[in-house]
């Protein structure tokens, strides 16, 4: 008998107490607040340590490379073919170095983990309660670049976001077709010395949110 | 393993408190439930989720094994540790990758996968920051969130400076980016991955990974081949279903409404995409656990979501530590799960090694009654034949009154004959000292009074 026989073999002779049949308690509505949301959100956001400056739509991709020239990182990674990417190198600085990530982990991986100092990426949506950034990585913004440089530059339209995680995967029963979908809250971070939190432990060290109204 | 392992209470004077550590972690977790009413709904939500799972435990697995081949992860089933040990060295050898980097999972140390791999000259190195710290030292884990939770700063300090060639220092954040430099050279080499799951949703196939680091997707991202390992009781039925079970499980652990990152993996990269490994793989381990599963009663304790509460609210666990347990998985959870799981060896003393106060099954985001499932294995126990006559002479003299009160009375009389020495309580106190009168006695003497100031008293 295989693994798999003897073990679904065993379960099935095995009976598991049936759940109560008391009510499942059912999700309280989570609502968003209808009074400024913006300034709402970018609290949420600050609280998970997060970065945060806002711009309208016509003015975003122009604030988002202000805010790269600011940082002013040797490095910067930007996709030449998602539709963020192209409207930012579009206007790109002259001075700027300015890559594609290509296929980041099949190249040398020493310039990507030690090299690039900056990515921008595009977000899918956003939970309220939580200031979390939910990102579907495709071939055009690879999931390596939400990760492997110390910053991450993530533009969220505020018009994405969505009250709670519960809602959002009722919403977007689709993501499950995606290879990977992340929820991201705030920067890396670790309270395993002595629980002294520490940001930047392996991931980005820092996340900036460009709050799109 | 036959040998049975007993409580071990480490004298280590290096072995900082637990409490303050403890403390931290209850305080940070009763911020995140503020309103009781609203942890019990939340709780009784969770309950019932696992439970519904867990009573069509073997067709979700069979659901869960479908849609995972669909999307192209591969799915290994283990019965004991070894067939886990050995699926994973052969995909290791697969891949000719000589070195493995690892995400947190407690499963891996459950069949012992380092030791394994390095007895066959291939290297894994733990990339948590907890974990890591732990393996440089050469210990293993004594807290299932927080692993590195026994040691101080200093010794962190020290323990870099010895293994790692850098200058002494205590300064977290330069720990951090001195563990953070160390193992980016690890995952550029890296060529496999390996990771836990916390839970998997039949309905779409999703492994579903919480963590605060970046190390768990750096596993799972970087190398060519990712590993994934988890026990056949963490199916839930829908996609659904993780967000409510997330929600009690990062509050209860370290009291975060949610961790930085929560990672849903759907399978191997597509043809079209630049990166993510090109091969999935998933070890579903039982190791006792469909055993377990058809123990009336001690099976609910396979509705276990790996949160760690019931370690940091358990006086036991905060005195003696996570080591003290010698099992896996210690504390409370770990004292009902251990022996179901085969690889371990037996652990008579543990549940004995309970105040029975109840925190544990208090704060427990699935409802686990573990005070209650720890009677049933004191009740289920082989005593030794001398203290059989022991309690049978207690129930005796319990159950006869005159019995009682003559033998209590002769007691009295007869205690200052008793040796002064009384094995290892007199080594570090006082024996201690009978009252002459027996609370019956004592009640009797009193002049009689009211109800009210008698409850009162």
């Amino acid at each position: 008998m295989t693994a798999r026989a003897a073990i679904l073999s065993r379960l099935k002779a095995g009976v598991f107490r049936q759940p109560v049949a008391t009510q499942a308690a059912a999700d309280v509505p989570y609502p968003l607040p209808t009074d400024n949301l913006r300034a709402q959100f970018i609290e949420r956001l600050s609280e998970t340590h997060a970065e945060v400056r806002s711009c309208d739509a016509e003015s975003m991709p122009q604030a988002v490379v202000d805010w790269m020239t600011d940082i002013g990182a040797q490095q910067q990674w930007v996709s030449q073919t998602s539709a963020l990417g192209q409207q930012l190198w579009k206007r790109k600085p002259k001075d700027a170095v300015w890559v594609d990530p290509q296929a980041p982990m099949d190249q040398d991986r020493a310039q990507v983990f030690h090299d690039i100092g900056l990515a921008v990426t595009s977000s899918h949506s956003a939970l309220f309660e939580t200031g979390t950034i939910a990102l579907i990585p495709d071939q055009h913004e690879p999931r390596t670049m939400s990760l492997v440089p110390p910053i991450h530059l993530v533009v969220v339209h505020l018009s994405s976001v969505v009250g709670r995680f519960e809602e959002w995967i009722r919403r977007y029963p689709a993501c499950a077709e995606h290879t990977n979908v992340l929820m991201i809250t705030g920067p890396s971070k670790t309270a395993d010395i002595q629980q002294t939190l520490a940001y930047g432990a392996h991931g980005p060290k820092r996340l900036l949110v460009m709050v799109v109204e | 393993m036959t040998e049975a392992t007993p409580i071990r209470i480490l004298d280590n004077p290096r072995e900082p408190s637990f409490r303050p550590a403890m403390d931290y972690l209850i305080d940070k977790r009763a911020q995140q439930f503020p309103d009781s009413d609203d942890f019990e709904r939340l709780r009784v939500q969770s309950k019932q989720l696992k439970q519904a799972a867990l009573s069509n435990l073997p067709a979700l697995l069979e659901q869960a094994e479908a849609a995972m081949v669909a999307n192209g992860i591969q799915v290994h089933w283990a019965e004991t540790i070894e067939e886990a040990q050995a699926t994973i060295h052969q995909i290791m050898l697969d891949t000719q990758a000589t070195t493995m980097v690892k995400g947190k999972s407690m499963v891996s140390e459950e069949i012992y996968l380092n030791h394994h791999l390095e007895a066959h000259g291939l290297r894994a190195v733990e990339t948590d920051m907890g974990e890591f710290i732990v393996q440089l030292a050469g210990e293993t884990p004594s807290h299932i969130i927080m692993p590195a939770i026994h040691k101080s700063k200093e010794d962190i300090a020290a323990l870099f400076q010895a293994h790692l060639d850098v200058p002494y220092t205590l300064d977290v954040d330069e720990l951090i980016a001195i563990g953070r430099e160390q193992l980016r050279t690890e995952f550029e080499q890296a060529g496999i991955g390996l990771s836990g799951v916390n839970f998997i949703a039949a309905d779409t196939g999703t492994l579903c990974l919480v963590e605060n680091e970046g190390n768990g997707r750096l596993s799972t991202t970087a190398p060519d081949v990712h590993v994934a390992i988890t026990g056949i009781e963490k199916v839930v039925a829908h996609l659904a279903d993780v967000p409510k079970l997330i929600r009690v499980l990062t509050r209860s652990a370290t009291g975060q409404p949610i961790t930085t990152y929560v990672n849903w993996i759907h399978g191997p990269r597509k043809p079209e995409e630049r990166d993510g490994p090109r091969a999935v793989h998933l070890v579903l381990l039982d190791n006792g656990r469909s055993q377990l599963y058809q123990k009336e009663r001690q099976q609910e304790s396979l509705q276990c979501i790996r949160c760690g509460a019931c370690m940091n609210h358990c006086p036991v666990y905060t005195r003696i530590g996570g080591h003290a347990y010698n099992t896996t998985y210690p504390g409370p959870i770990g004292k009902i799960l251990s022996p179901h799981l085969t690889s371990l060896p037996d652990t008579p003393d543990h549940p004995k090694a309970s105040t029975l106060c109840g925190a544990c099954h208090t704060v427990c985001p699935v409802g686990i009654p573990i005070t209650d499932l720890l009677l049933d294995h004191r009740a289920q126990a082989t005593l030794p034949r001398r203290e059989q006559w022991i309690w049978r002479f207690w129930s005796m003299f319990n159950r006869h009154p005159r019995v009682y009160r003559m033998s209590l009375g002769l007691m009295l009389r007869l205690y200052p004959l008793l040796p002064k020495w009384l094995g290892g309580w007199t080594r570090h106190r006082a024996a201690p000292a009978l009252s002459h009168q027996s609370l019956g006695q004592k009640m009797a003497a009193r002049p009689k009074k009211g109800v009210q100031s008698g409850a009162a008293s």
